[in-house]
């Protein structure tokens, strides 16, 4: 169909764009880049102090709450070296299960996890960001 | 997808930005030219393969393998013109969309062109001005099919319509065309 009209369409000229305008697309992309890594590093930043403030009132609230749940002197016991531990270690060990102050354990751990990661991630996007910028 | 397009891709999103690089050198010019038949400006139609190439690359996670490259560029250079006409002139690209297809339109056989319009001094100049007049939405199927080189099924994907509806519309396109060079 159309044969003609395609020998037609042959003979439209083909339009040169400007020389430059593929290094401009190139530049525009590095600044999209340079953008993009740094807003991800900007907020990795910003979650891995958000994560090292939770660890430090997870921490303070662990701290607490083993010394209200006797935890703490449970495992001040484990580590005394006393013979008693070692004939009754099951029941000492059982004890220690049940005063664990899990919650806090839970708490301290995710927010070590999250700041592990985005400090992580943090220093990957910064580096980035350099090597784009001197790029 | 050609092998090539496929590799490009590949190492463009495993983070060399050369592969990226080679993608606007190998379709700048094809871009350009098709952004240019819309709007008939040099600096507007190097905003918009610009803009084109950047929401290339912005979408590069989300193409996906088993549809052409070629084709999805086409489809994301197809949408930002409609952008761009909206924004910048009234012309009521959607009302084409929702246009019914008249039966007839389909029936009509198409008269090669008569060899004296071919052989025409001025026939690249009088193309380019009857361009100008055939609406967006056909004009889009004839640089695809006739200019790209793109199948009916390639074109039906990227204007998101059947390919019987594409074909129909491709024969109205060449009747407007002949019309506007008579």
């Amino acid at each position: 169909m159309g044969e003609s009209y395609r020998e037609l369409l042959d003979r439209l000229a083909r339009v040169e764009p400007d020389i430059n305008l593929q290094n401009k697309i190139l530049a525009i992309i590095q600044l999209e880049q340079k953008r993009q890594v740094r807003l991800k590093a900007w907020g990795f930043s910003a979650g891995a102090t958000t994560a090292l403030g939770a660890m430090v009132a997870s921490g303070i609230y662990l701290y607490k709450v083993a010394i209200q749940s006797g935890f703490h002197e449970y495992l001040s016991l484990a580590f005394s070296g006393d013979g008693a531990v070692y004939v009754y270690w099951k029941e000492l060990l059982l004890s220690l299960v049940e005063s664990a102050p899990l919650l806090g354990i839970i708490a301290l751990l995710t927010a070590l996890t999250f700041f592990i990661w985005s400090g992580a991630n943090a220093i990957t996007n910064t580096r980035r960001s350099t090597l784009i910028a001197t790029a | 997808m050609s092998d090539i397009d496929s590799r490009l891709v590949e190492e463009c999103l495993s983070g060399n930005n050369g592969a990226f690089e080679l993608i606007v050198n190998r379709y700048l010019k094809s871009i350009y030219n098709f952004a240019f038949r819309f709007c008939n400006s040099a600096d507007e139609a190097n905003d918009l393969t610009q803009e084109v190439f950047l929401k290339v690359w912005k979408n590069l996670k989300r193409f996906n393998p088993n549809q052409g490259f070629k084709t999805w560029l086409f489809a994301i250079a197809r949408n930002t013109i409609i952008d761009w006409l909206r924004k910048n002139k009234s012309v009521a690209f959607s009302s084409l969309d929702t246009e019914e297809e008249r039966f007839e339109d389909s029936l009509v056989d198409i008269d090669p062109l008569p060899d004296e319009v071919l052989s025409r001094k001025e026939i690249a100049h009088e193309l380019e001005k009857a361009l100008i007049k055939i609406p967006p939405h056909y004009k889009t199927i004839i640089l695809l099919h006739d200019i790209e080189d793109l199948s009916f099924e390639e074109i039906a994907k990227i204007v998101g319509r059947p390919m019987n509806t594409v074909k129909s519309q491709y024969r109205r396109s060449l009747l407007m065309l002949r019309k506007y060079l008579s």
